[in-house]
């Protein structure tokens, strides 16, 4: 009978009850093999949660908030934020964020691929711009990912939502035009706003030289969602 | 407890705790005298109080800058491939960047006017060069849209169709970027060809650098700031007949405006003889002529 091996082993030593000799056997921890892919995608998705809850909900939807709001267990949060590089959360947002606004048609890809060019641009940017800070470029593409969870927002919110309020309200009505174009626009510059405070804040950048390219690239995949 | 002794004389003949038993255990002393047996300690030097006082608040920032500025030299050190290699042409303040950026948009402005005591740090960069583009490319992408989105859904309220507009706005975006990364990036590698082994006394030889040379076009697209929103603000026109006529026209003084930039930074002095009998200044005319056309008709 075929069986699953685990890619690696290590002793659980709680569960084994190691010194009661001849009662229990060992046990071992199998990593993710034993547990339900439900309870894997919940440990992820929770972990995920846990870092915007340092990166980015802090800073809805200004620098000003987060002053007010601000505890000392983030700010022991974002020591920690720096050497960590996880690569799932920024690759689901910009797989939603593409699919919103290529309506999962043909620009999927091309927009997939520039989601990761804007964020290559933006950690290369960061580590050319603060080459003493020992932070590495993965770490930026990370956090900036992160970042990229206010723009997944927008093109939710402008592709998905506002379009199906749009149509309730009647394709015709002029009223009904404006308003949704209003609320684009605001929402685009709502998400904006966040992004930038939160990619400015959690990589320390100051003045006008650092924060400037950041929003170049951030108003860039905004306006895309909103345009196209 | 004294008749266990000769048990521990006994060797195994194998490596372990018994090889050392002959041996004072240093750890035994510092229990037997404890911590106020014996207060000096060795290689201790007394010293005056003054000494052991924290470095004033002015000399902890002059240690930062000091580290700061081995870490550049060593930046300087590192060969070419290392990323942090870069990072020399990418530090710059906002002054500087502020009065390269006025000095482009005066008539026969020069980047590096009044820079001869400025930090050699920053005299080469590429922080202008490749921002001003990227500017260029958004505002392109950007403006025309915006326009469109006042002017047709929220003032007049009409019902835009986005199913075509979409994929063309998205093809004028990828057509700019290519486009402009040629122009600014590629080049003057070709301008720069022709400048080389130029005489000092026709060229100017801060041009014969092409980190410079490229910071020139770069810092020359700021034209195209002004250029694009007007021909755009002009295309919800495009019902008058002299409409583009008058774009051409824009684009066309934006064109000398170039020229004359490129003119200022080629001249040795204030001199403007050694132009008229150089080619260089033709190469990057004419070169900028073609890539003029080129965006008037690619990005249309």
């Amino acid at each position: 009978m075929d069986s699953v091996e685990a890619d690696f082993t290590e002793p659980d030593v709680a569960a084994a009850g190691i010194g009661l000799q001849g009662q229990m056997a060992p046990q071992y921890n199998r990593g993710t093999l034993d547990e339900t892919v439900i309870k894997t995608l919940k440990r992820d998705v929770l972990e995920i949660n846990a870092r915007l809850k340092m990166v980015v909900y802090p800073h809805f939807p200004t620098r000003a908030f987060l002053q007010a709001a601000a505890t000392s267990e983030q700010q022991q949060g974002s020591e920690s934020i720096d050497s960590h590089c996880d690569m799932w959360a920024p690759l689901t947002f910009v797989i939603v964020y593409s699919l919103c606004v290529s309506h999962a048609k043909a620009l999927f890809s091309s927009i997939f691929v520039c989601c990761w060019f804007v964020l290559l641009v933006m950690a290369l940017h960061l580590r050319l711009a603060k080459p003493y800070d020992n932070v590495s470029v993965i770490s930026y593409v990370s956090l900036s990912g992160y970042c990229l969870f206010p723009q997944m927002v927008n093109a939710v919110a402008v592709q998905t939502v506002l379009p199906l309020v749009f149509r309730a309200l009647g394709r015709d009505h002029r009223w009904a035009v404006r308003g949704t174009t209003a609320l684009k626009l605001l929402s685009l510059a709502a998400c904006m706003v966040w992004s930038l405070t939160a990619i400015s804040l959690v990589t320390k950048s100051k003045g006008f030289v650092q924060i400037f390219p950041l929003g170049l690239c951030l108003l860039a995949l905004g306006w895309i969602s909103t345009a196209l | 407890m004294a008749g266990n002794t000769r048990y521990t004389k006994i060797d195994d003949g194998l490596d372990g705790v018994d090889d050392f038993l002959d041996e004072p255990n240093p750890f035994e002393e510092v229990d037997v005298q404890g911590p106020d047996a014996n207060k000096t300690v060795p290689d201790f030097v007394p010293t005056d109080h003054v000494d052991m006082l924290p470095p004033a608040y002015d000399a902890t920032i002059q240690l930062e800058s000091d580290t700061h500025a081995n870490d550049t030299n060593n930046a300087r050190d590192l060969p070419a491939g290392f990323l942090n290699y870069y990072s020399r042409y990418f530090q710059m303040s906002a002054e500087t960047l502020r009065r390269r950026v006025l000095s482009t948009l005066k008539f026969n402005g020069s980047i590096f006017a009044n820079e001869d005591n400025a930090d050699i740090s920053e005299r080469e960069e590429l922080y202008g060069a490749v921002w001003i583009t990227t500017s260029v490319i958004l505002i392109k992408f950007l403006f025309p849209s915006l326009i469109d989105m006042f002017f047709r859904q929220l003032i007049l309220g009409e019902n835009v169709g986005k199913e075509d507009s979409g994929s063309t706005l998205y093809g004028k975006l990828i057509t700019s970027v290519w486009l402009f990364a040629i122009y600014t990036f590629c080049f003057p590698l070709v301008v720069g060809q022709a400048i080389k082994n130029r005489p000092a006394e026709a060229i100017n030889q801060k041009m014969n650098n092409w980190v410079n040379l490229i910071s020139c076009y770069g810092y020359n697209n700021l034209i195209w700031l002004v250029v694009f929103p007007v021909c755009d603000v002009l295309t919800q026109f495009k019902n008058l007949k002299l409409i583009s006529l008058v774009q051409w026209a824009i684009v066309a003084l934006g064109w000398v405006k170039s020229a004359l930039f490129f003119s200022a930074h080629l001249k040795v002095g204030e001199t403007t003889q050694a132009l008229t009998s150089t080619g260089p200044l033709l190469v990057l005319v004419g070169g900028h002529a073609i890539f003029c056309i080129l965006v008037l008709v690619l990005l249309k």
